[in-house]
C-alpha cells in the first residue's frame, strides 16, 4: 500500500515549495500575532468606545441646551401673561398705589403663581412632585426670570447676575396710564418686538449658563460618572474628555444659536395666512429638537448602549487571529501549495507521462494513489503543526491573559485551518485523479478552492464577527457558498461546541474526495 | 507459451480512432518491430500491453497474465521506454536513476554505469535542461539497467543523431543476443529491418501484415536493372526468356525479375551483349509494406 521510493520522490519534488510556503505562513502568523498583540488593538477598542460616549454626551448637551432655551423663553412669556392678567384684575385705584401694587403682583406671580404653573407643567410631562426633574425645570425657568434670587448660582459660576427682568419704572408708568383710563398699554408693551427680542437674548444667555453650571455641578458630575462607569469610563478619562464649564457653555451656545437660527428660517418660509400655520410651526419645532424629554444620561439611547456593549465585548485580537488570519490570510498560501502539490502528485505526472516510470516498476496504482494522498495530507499536517508551534510561541510572548485567547482555542484554530485544507485538498486530489490534463485538474479543483477562499473573505464582512455598525448584511450570503464557513472560529473562541460537528463535516468531505479520487485513478485509462 | 500475446485486442476511442482486433504473438527471445505512421495505433497497443489502458474488447497477456488486471505484476518483467519522455521532477539524471533503482529494488548499478559510458551520457545534467537525445538515453538506461527479460520501446530513436542511433541499436541487438524479448515501435522501416526478427505493420488501428525479415532478406526472386550501350542490344534483349517488369526505352534500360537460381543463366546470356551496367534492386521492408498497402488500396478501389 505504501511506496517509500515514491514518497521520497514526492518529497523531493515538492519539498522546496512546501518549505517556502510553510516558512512564509509561519512568518506571517508571527507578525500578525506579535504586532496586533502589542496592545494597540485594545487601544483601538477604547478609542471607538470613547468616541461613541463623547458623541453621545455632546448630543445630549445640545438637546438639553435647546430644551432649556425653550423652557426659559416660554416661561418668560407665561410669566408675562400671568403678570399682566393678575395686574389687570386688580388695578390700583389711585396713582399713588401703582408702585406698591406692581411690586405686590410681581412678588405674587414670581413666588406663587409661576412656580405653581411650572409644577403643573412638570406634572403634565410626568415628573413627580418633588422629583429632581421637577425642581430642575422650575429652577431653570426661575433662574432666568428672578435672577436676583439666583445670585449665588451665578456667582458660583463666575457669571455676572443678569439685570432684573422687569423694568419697574416703565411698568409703573404704563400701569399709571391704564389707571388713568387708557387700557391695553401693558399688553402692547409685553407683545412688542423689542420685548420678544429681549426674551430671546435673555433666555439664550441664561440657558447656557444654567446648563453649564448644572452639568459641571459636583453632584451632577458624580451622577454622570456613576452612569458612565457602566461603560468603563473612569473619572480620569471623563476629565480627559475636557467637559469644562466654558466648553459646555460654548457647546450650548452653538446649539442654541443654530436651533433658533434654523427655527426662524424655517418658520419664515411658511405662509402666515394659512390655516395650519400654527400646526406647521409646531411640526418644525418638534423636528428640530427631536425628543428632548428625559434627564441627561439617565439612560443612553438603546442602540448606543448596545453598540457600546458590543464593542466592549469585541475580542479584536480574536477576530484578527481567528477570523482574519486563520480563516483568510493564513489559508491563502497553504491553498496555493495544496493546489499545486495535488496537481503535481497525480494529474501533472499523468499529463507529462512521468507516471510511466513509477507504474512500470511494479508499483500498484493503489500504492501510488495511497502514497500520494498520504504525502499530501502529511505535508499539510506538518505545515499546520508548524503554525501551531509558531502560534503557541507567539501567544506565550504576547501573553494569553491580555489577548483573550486561550491555548486550547488557538490549537483548535490550527486544527480548523488544517481541516479546511484537508477538505479542499480532497477536492483537488479528486480532480487531480479524475483528469488526465493538469490544466483541467487545476482549473476545476484549484478554481473551486480559490472561490471558497474569496467567498469566505467577502462573507467575513457580512458575518457576525463584524460589529453591527460596520456589517454588510448582503455579503453574508457568501458564507453559504463556501466550505470555509464550516470552520467556525467564533464558536471556537467563545467556547461553544457547534464547531465540533462542523469539523466532522469537513473531515467527511475531505475523505470522500480522497476515496472517490483514488477509486477513479485505479480504474481509469492512463495515457502513459 | 508466448511472452506477449494479444487476442482480438480492441480499444475503440470512437470515430474510427483506436486499435481494432489486434492479434500478435511474441515469443521468448524475439525482437519484434512495430511499424506504422503517426496515429496508427502503435502507442495504444503498447499501453494496452503494459496495462495502462483497459481494452474495449479482447485481451493482452504477458507471461500468461492479463495486462489490465495484473498490470503491477507484469510490469515487473518489462523495461519500458515511453514515447513521450518526461521525467519526475527530481533534478539531475543521477537522482532520477537512483530513484528508479529504488523503485525496482536494484542494488547493483554496474550495468547502468556501463550503459551510461557507452551512450556517452552525462547523467549529472539537470533533467529539465537535457536535450531530446540525452533524455532518450537516460530513459533507455532506466529501462535496461534492471536487466528485465522484456523490453518495450516506443519510438526510441527519434531525436537521436545518426551515429548515436547506431550505438543505440547496437545496444538493443546485444540485449537481443542475450535472449531478451524486445518490442520496438518506430516509423523508420530501415531501422526495424536492420534489427528485428519480425515487423508488424499497423495502419489505422489494424495489423496489416507481419513480415519476417529473414524471408524478406532471403527472397528467391530478385530484381535486376540492366542498361545497354546501344538500342539494338536493348531490343534484342527483350526477346530473351526473362520476366521483364519494367522497360525504359529512352535509357535502354530494362528491369527483370528472376529466381536467384537462374542468376547463372542471366550472366551467360549477357555475355553477348554490351552492357553499360547491371545492378540489383534490393527488396526492402519499405517496399514490401508499400506493395501491401498499395494492393489493399487497389483492392478497395476495385470494389
Amino acid at each position: 500500500m505504501f511506496s517509500k521510493a515514491l514518497f521520497k520522490q514526492s518529497c523531493k519534488a515538492n519539498g522546496i515549495m512546501w518549505a517556502i510556503i510553510t516558512f512564509a505562513v509561519c512568518f506571517m502568523l508571527a507578525c500578525v500575532m506579535l504586532i496586533s498583540g502589542s496592545g494597540s488593538i485594545g487601544r483601538t477598542v477604547h478609542a471607538v468606545e470613547d468616541e461613541i460616549v463623547q458623541q453621545e454626551i455632546e448630543s445630549a448637551v445640545s438637546s438639553r441646551a435647546i430644551n432649556y432655551f425653550k423652557l426659559q423663553s416660554n416661561g418668560m412669556k407665561q410669566f408675562d401673561d400671568l403678570f399682566v392678567s393678575t395686574l389687570e384684575n386688580q388695578l390700583p385705584e389711585t396713582s399713588q398705589d401703582v408702585q406698591t401694587r406692581v411690586e405686590e403682583v410681581y412678588t405674587q406671580v414670581s413666588t406663587e403663581l409661576m412656580p405653581a404653573a411650572l409644577a403643573e407643567y412638570a406634572a403634565e410631562l410626568g415628573y413627580q412632585q418633588g422629583s429632581n426633574e421637577q425642581q430642575e425645570l422650575i429652577a431653570c425657568v426661575m433662574s432666568a426670570i428672578t435672577s436676583e434670587a439666583f445670585e449665588e448660582f451665578y456667582q458660583k459660576n463666575n457669571e455676572p447676575v443678569p439685570p432684573a427682568y422687569m423694568d419697574f419704572e416703565e411698568i409703573n408708568s404704563l400701569v399709571l396710564k391704564e389707571v388713568q383710563g387708557s387700557s391695553g398699554e401693558l399688553q402692547k408693551y409685553f407683545s412688542s418686538e423689542e420685548h420678544q427680542e429681549f426674551i430671546k437674548k435673555r433666555s439664550q444667555s441664561c440657558a447656557m449658563i444654567f446648563l453649564a453650571g448644572n452639568i459641571t455641578a459636583q453632584e451632577n458630575v458624580d451622577k454622570m460618572l456613576e452612569e458612565l462607569a457602566k461603560y468603563d469610563i473612569s473619572p480620569i478619562k471623563y476629565l480627559s474628555f475636557g467637559y469644562t464649564y466654558t466648553r459646555i457653555k460654548q457647546l450650548a451656545a452653538n446649539s442654541i444659536i443654530e436651533y433658533s437660527g434654523r427655527f426662524e428660517y424655517e418658520v419664515g418660509n411658511l405662509d402666515k395666512s394659512q390655516s395650519d400655520y400654527d400646526e406647521k410651526v409646531k411640526e418644525i419645532d418638534e423636528q428640530l429638537i427631536g425628543d428632548i424629554s428625559g434627564s441627561l444620561l439617565s439612560s443612553l439611547p438603546e442602540e448606543v448602549a448596545q453598540a457600546l456593549e458590543e464593542i466592549g465585548q469585541l475580542n479584536l485580537y480574536g477576530i484578527v487571529v481567528g477570523s482574519i488570519f486563520y480563516k483568510m490570510a493564513g489559508l491563502l498560501l497553504p491553498i496555493i501549495y495544496m493546489i499545486m502539490a495535488s496537481n503535481n502528485l497525480i494529474a501533472g505526472q499523468v499529463d507529462s507521462g512521468s507516471m510511466a516510470y513509477v507504474l512500470s516498476t511494479s508499483t500498484k496504482r493503489q500504492t501510488v494513489v495511497f502514497t500520494q494522498a498520504l504525502f499530501l495530507i502529511g505535508s499539510l499536517f506538518v505545515m499546520f503543526a508548524c503554525t501551531t508551534v509558531t502560534s503557541c510561541i507567539c501567544l506565550a510572548i504576547v501573553g494569553a491573559a491580555e489577548t483573550g485567547i486561550t491555548y486550547k482555542a488557538l490549537i483548535l484554530l490550527n486544527v480548523g485551518a488544517f481541516l479546511v485544507l484537508f477538505a479542499l485538498s480532497g477536492l483537488c486530489f479528486l480532480t487531480s485523479c479524475w483528469f488526465d490534463r493538469s490544466k483541467r485538474s487545476m482549473a476545476i479543483g484549484g478554481g473551486l478552492s480559490i472561490f471558497s477562499l474569496v467567498a469566505a473573505m467577502l462573507g467575513l464582512f457580512g458575518s457576525s464577527v463584524i460589529p453591527s455598525v460596520l456589517r454588510l448584511d448582503e455579503l453574508n450570503f457568501f458564507n453559504y457558498t463556501t466550505v470555509i464557513s464550516l470552520f467556525n472560529s467564533i464558536s471556537i473562541l467563545n467556547g461553544s461546541l457547534t464547531f465540533i460537528w462542523q469539523f466532522s463535516i469537513l473531515l467527511v468531505l475531505g475523505l470522500v474526495g480522497y476515496i472517490v479520487g483514488a477509486l477513479r485513478f485505479i480504474k481509469k485509462d492512463l495515457p502513459l | 507459451m508466448s511472452v506477449i500475446e494479444t487476442e482480438h485486442l480492441t480499444k475503440d476511442y470512437g470515430s474510427g480512432k483506436g486499435i481494432f482486433d489486434i492479434n500478435l504473438k511474441i515469443e521468448q527471445g524475439q525482437m519484434i518491430g512495430f511499424a506504422g505512421t503517426n496515429g496508427s495505433g502503435k502507442t495504444t497497443t503498447i499501453r494496452s500491453i503494459l496495462g495502462f489502458i483497459k481494452p474495449t474488447d479482447g485481451q493482452v497477456k504477458v507471461n500468461g497474465l492479463t495486462s489490465w488486471e495484473h498490470s503491477s505484476e507484469i510490469v515487473k518483467n518489462i523495461g519500458y521506454v515511453p514515447g513521450e519522455i518526461a521525467f519526475p521532477d527530481l533534478g539531475t539524471g543521477t537522482k532520477f536513476l537512483k530513484s528508479q533503482a529504488e523503485f525496482l529494488g536494484l542494488q547493483d548499478m554496474s550495468y547502468a554505469n556501463s550503459l551510461i559510458e557507452r551512450l556517452q551520457l552525462d547523467v549529472r545534467a539537470n533533467l529539465k535542461r537535457m536535450s531530446k537525445g540525452m533524455k532518450q538515453k537516460t530513459a533507455l538506461v532506466a529501462a535496461l539497467m534492471a536487466y528485465l527479460p522484456i523490453i518495450i520501446l516506443d519510438e526510441p530513436t527519434t531525436g537521436l543523431d545518426p551515429l548515436m542511433r547506431v550505438t543505440f541499436l547496437d545496444i538493443l541487438k546485444e540485449e537481443h543476443a542475450k535472449g531478451k524479448t524486445i518490442l520496438i515501435s518506430s516509423h523508420s522501416f530501415e531501422e526495424l529491418e536492420s534489427t528485428c526478427d519480425k515487423v508488424a505493420l499497423i495502419n489505422h488501428g489494424h495489423i496489416v501484415d507481419i513480415a519476417d525479415i529473414y524471408k524478406i532478406k532471403n527472397r528467391k526472386e530478385k530484381e535486376f536493372k540492366i542498361e545497354f550501350l546501344d538500342e539494338k542490344d536493348y531490343v534484342r534483349f527483350l526477346s530473351e526468356q526473362f520476366q521483364i517488369i519494367r522497360k525504359q526505352e529512352q535509357y535502354n534500360q530494362v528491369t527483370i525479375r528472376l529466381n536467384s537460381n537462374d542468376t547463372d543463366k542471366l550472366l551467360n546470356v549477357l555475355k553477348s551483349y554490351s552492357v553499360k551496367f547491371i545492378s540489383e534492386i534490393p527488396y526492402t521492408l519499405e517496399k514490401h509494406f508499400k506493395n501491401i498497402l498499395m494492393n489493399e488500396k487497389g483492392g478497395k478501389n476495385n470494389v
